[in-house]
């Protein structure tokens, strides 16, 4: 039997752990998050890609994940303010459990447990030092302390005196790192720098290089540069910038982003009706998913094109399964193939395509709301307040009504109620472009036999249908300025304050002058100090001063 | 060396255009005449030309016979393909329905003591009924092992089916007299010998069903099920309800049909040809008041068969002189008919054992109980109804005329890619 299937065995470890989480979610409840040095609870993908960097990817993480909060637009902002509750523990519990017993199981122990006793009933402590150092630095993002060392080679020893099994042992030292807080969340620190502002460490730096452009922990160079202070040399960073963004990596990172920007975690929960789109399924969603990262990474990262052509590219990529949506041809029977839509086909850009249209629908019906609300929010960063809560939604569900037969008439008649019209006149209209599309993507000229009227006005700016209002969006300075505050934000955990304002105009002019390129802006963000710098205000600086120290204390126990 | 004269590049140059313009005769003509005169440097002009260099932009052999002809493509999948059923068996079998092998006749051939025991037990039955008796050989390996049981055939003068002796089809010494029946739908004369032999067969399990309901369904389980993938390309057209020059298509795939949430067969879904040329025919055809109508060509169909696949083997439909006759619905589908000739023999072995040869007791007596039929009765019968390609020799037709109620909704076909991308050009 495997000794840590029994929750007996595990009752320090646990113990440990929870006062460990109290005392960080005290941290944070205490404002430490407020101020800006984030506590940031790994991702899904954070915690997978973790995995995968230091173990192999065929390792097997059985455990469910907790939903990440969506704060100012980002979840990526919501991870600074997230703990974990008993349900997400024992989900970590799970994986820490399955992770470590593979990685000392006998076909894995041979390539990722380097050293060993001749015997497995026979302790190595050196062995065990150097396996615990080396896996300890990698799920930590920094050298372990000599006491963290210490007390994971403690644990390990203990647990082969009881089971008289080395590779046991490195197990229940294995189980408590990844059950860590210091694994599961991101830990910045900060010190104060001569001219009396924080500055992240060299350490936090790398991590917040890291995440940002790779969406992965630091690697070992990067590691390396922060421990030796290069990367607080201006060169130093530079050449770990460059090094990061020529690197492969880059893509994930990118979809990482915009999977986080557009708000892809909506495609978890995505039903669409069957009865109303036979077409759609489960494949057709991931595919829609992954046709619009692909542009991304295409446009943005290949091509190194204007963000903004994003919102006006024919291009596309395409399975058998989206072309049926699109009704187009495709080439590959298997995979993707490279497309482009003709003018006529009104597919300008990545707001005609099945992923946004097919997330910002329900379940039977479109919704001129929810497509105009997302356009605000996801690529305006423009704030929509929610809906009160005794509206009466009938006339806009009853898709059949003989009279209001289009979208546009039902939701005309819908606003005449005062409460609804002030947002429904900031949404809809917007929403309504994108008319001609169905809940699933599918073209159509027609909504009950009535002709669809697509055309509107942004901001006094008149279309005709969703490729003239993409031309109209391409112009308006704020998607790129949203762009800019959102990448921003994402890279640093928190939405810019008010004493960065200043910084984030110079962004938006060089992203500006240099062509609008994503590429260029990552660049320049990574490069620049106000990346690393916290906004913290000056009467406040004793007090985060000690949470910092009391945060690093706690961590650490 | 390197540099290529400029007559090659003229040459090369005008193929191209030639090409372009779809004066494909034209171009042939002038690539022989100029492989003789000027050998190699035109090789390498061709050789330019063959391989696109100087005609950028011709994807698909679709989109180049598209050019060549002038119109649109029109692409198609199959989604029901079932041969054609009598359409009234009362008016067919005034006389009633075939029937199984004699099982009496069979244990009669048995030692008293032993028939109660085969009679229950129904494996040493399908056994003794397979070899007529304790020693006989297999009767559906060889039906001529007995003496001819008789069948019953259908009689009415109504089919099914299309005229395949006129516009130059099926004629003089090739054909076999046999009774032509007339289409109620055409009011012209048809020629479908094999339903009329399948006429008065009733299966068990269906005997109710098997009318002219079948032709009523809109997709056809292979097809569903991906066994069989069919397309239908039409090219060249300039009007969709009158043209008289058109070139059609058909082509198997391998790529099966999508199938949506409702079980239906989705339109608009994309399809390779096979690469085999065997399974790719191209036959000029016409469009009169919204109906095509092909002319004659040899038609070979890849289909995936629950027993042929048995053996790793794939099926191939085969048919001679064959046409189709398909209207052009207004919602962009397709109906109507494919008549053509089938080897009889093929026909009887894929219906008794599944067209392989490795399985030869595939269907065999289980098939004739069930089916209620007997192998030798249905072989004797297609012999006789054969109507095509006589053999000068023997004087027996070799072939029989068939017809199969065909339906298609639109699909892109993608012939040969030159690379990864795919324009909106043959977007619908």
């Amino acid at each position: 039997m495997n000794p840590l299937s029994s929750r007996h065995a595990l009752r320090p470890f646990l113990a440990g752990l929870c006062l460990c989480c109290a005392s960080i979610a005290i941290a944070a409840e205490d404002g430490w998050s407020q101020s800006q040095v984030a506590l940031r609870r790994l991702t899904e993908a954070q915690y997978r890609q973790t995995i995968a960097d230091l173990f192999g990817a065929d390792l097997q993480i059985p455990g469910r994940f907790e939903h990440d909060i969506r704060t100012e637009g980002l979840l990526a902002v919501g991870a600074a303010r997230e703990t974990y509750s008993p349900g997400g523990l024992e989900q970590y519990d799970l994986n820490a459990r399955s992770i470590a017993g593979q990685i000392t199981d006998a076909a894995h122990r041979k390539v990722l447990v380097s050293c060993g006793p001749a015997r497995a009933n026979q302790f190595d402590e050196k062995c065990a030092a150097r396996f615990l150092g080396r896996v300890g630095e990698g799920l930590f993002r920094r050298p372990l302390s000599a006491n963290e060392l210490k007390d994971a080679v403690r644990v390990a020893t203990a647990a082969f005196k009881a089971q008289a099994d080395f590779y046991l042992g490195l197990q229940y030292a294995l189980v408590v790192f990844l059950e860590s807080p210091n694994f599961l969340f991101r830990v910045e620190t900060a010190h104060v720098t001569e001219s009396g502002n924080y500055e992240l460490d060299a350490v936090s730096k790398a991590g917040r290089l890291s995440f940002f452009l790779w969406n992965a922990p630091p690697d070992d160079e990067l590691l390396k540069a922060a421990l030796s202070r290069s990367l607080n040399t201006r060169g130093g960073l530079s050449r770990q910038v460059e090094r990061l963004m020529a690197s492969p990596r880059l893509e994930q990172g990118v979809r990482a982003f915009f999977s986080d920007m557009l708000g892809y975690e909506s495609f978890e929960r995505l039903n669409l009706d069957p009865a109303i789109y036979p077409r759609f399924n489960n494949a057709v969603a991931s595919d829609a998913r992954e046709e619009s990262l692909r542009l991304i990474v295409d446009q943005l990262i290949t091509e190194k094109a204007d963000y903004r052509d994003l919102f006006t590219t024919r291009k596309t990529f395409l399975t058998r399964r989206l072309g049926s949506i699109y009704r187009v041809p495709v080439a590959n029977a298997t995979g993707w193939s490279e497309y482009e839509f003709s003018p006529d086909a009104g597919r300008a850009g990545l707001l005609t395509r099945a992923a946004f249209l097919e997330t910002t629908s329900n379940p039977g019906t479109t919704s001129p709301t929810l497509r105009g609300k997302a356009i605000r929010e996801l690529f305006l960063c423009q704030h929509v307040p929610p809906p009160p809560g005794n509206v009466d939604f009938s006339i806009v569900q009853d898709t059949k009504n003989s009279i209001l037969t289009t979208s546009r008439l039902r939701f005309q008649a819908h606003t005449r109620e005062p409460m609804c019209a002030g947002c429904h006149k900031i949404m809809d209209p917007l929403g309504l472009a994108f008319e001609h599309f169905d809940g699933t993507g599918q073209a159509r000229l027609t909504e009950n036999g009535t002709p669809i009227d697509a055309s509107g006005r942004l901001d006094n700016k008149p279309f005709n249908d969703a490729s003239e209002f993409n031309a109209v969006l391409h112009n308006d300075p704020a998607l790129a300025s949203c762009l800019v505050s959102r990448a921003l934000a994402y890279g640093i955990g928190r939405a810019p304050g008010e004493r960065e304002q200043d910084a984030l105009t110079v962004l938006k002019k060089e992203f500006t002058a240099d062509g609008y390129r994503y590429i260029d802006l990552l660049r320049q963000m990574t490069s620049s100090d106000y990346f690393y710098k916290l906004d913290v205000p000056k009467n406040d600086e004793q007090k985060h001063a000690g949470s910092r120290v009391s945060a690093e204390k706690q961590t650490k126990g | 060396m390197y540099a290529l004269p400029w007559k090659c590049i003229w040459l090369a140059a005008s193929l191209g255009c030639t090409r372009d313009s779809g004066l494909l005769l034209w171009g042939s003509m002038f690539q022989n005449i100029c492989l003789k005169w000027l050998g190699n440097c035109c090789k390498v002009a061709i050789g330019i030309w063959a391989t696109g260099g100087l005609c950028a932009g011709m994807a698909a052999k679709a989109n180049a016979m598209s050019e060549a002809t002038g119109g649109r493509i029109l692409g198609f999948a199959v989604t029901f393909f079932e041969p054609a059923k009598s359409l009234d068996t009362a008016l067919d079998c005034p006389t009633g329905f075939n029937v199984g092998p004699d099982i009496e006749a069979t244990l009669a051939r048995y030692p008293e003591a032993e028939r109660q025991n085969i009679r229950d037990n129904r494996l040493l039955l399908y056994r003794a009924l397979m070899h007529r008796g304790p020693t006989g050989p297999n009767i559906c390996l060889h039906p001529t092992a007995e003496p001819d049981p008789g069948f019953l055939i259908g009689q009415s003068p109504a089919q099914r089916g299309l005229n395949l002796m006129a516009d130059g089809g099926m004629s003089g010494a090739l054909a076999c007299d046999h009774p032509r029946g007339t289409d109620p739908d055409m009011g012209e004369p048809v020629d479908n010998q094999y339903t009329r032999v399948d006429a008065c067969t009733q299966a068990k399990q269906a005997k109710v069903a098997a009318t002219t309901a079948v032709s009523e369904a809109p997709q056809s389980a292979p097809i569903v099920q991906g066994e069989m993938s069919v397309l239908i390309e039409v090219m060249g057209v300039r009007d969709s309800t009158n043209d008289p020059d058109v070139t059609v298509g058909i082509y198997s795939s391998d790529d099966p049909v999508a199938v949506d949430k409702a079980g239906r067969i989705e339109t608009d879904a994309s399809f390779h040809p096979v690469a085999d040329k065997k399974y790719q025919t191209i036959v000029h055809g016409r469009i009169v008041d919204g109906v095509l109508i092909t002319d004659f060509a040899d038609l070979n169909l890849l289909a995936d068969h629950a027993v042929s696949k048995l053996d790793g083997s794939r099926h191939t439909l085969q048919w001679r002189s064959a046409r189709l006759r398909l209207k052009l619905d207004p919602d962009g589908s397709l109906a109507g008919l494919l008549g053509g000739y089938a080897d009889w023999e093929k026909l009887y072995e894929r219906r008794t054992r599944g067209g392989t040869a490795s399985l030869n007791n595939a269907m065999g007596s289980v098939g004739e109980l069930q089916g209620n039929t007997t192998c030798s009765g249905f072989y004797n019968a297609l012999r006789r109804a054969a109507d095509g390609f006589r053999d000068p020799k023997t004087g027996q037709c070799t072939h029989i005329s068939t017809a199969y109620h065909v339906r298609a909704i639109p699909a892109f076909i993608i012939h040969e890619v030159p690379s990864a991308s795919i324009s909106a050009q043959n977007q619908r």
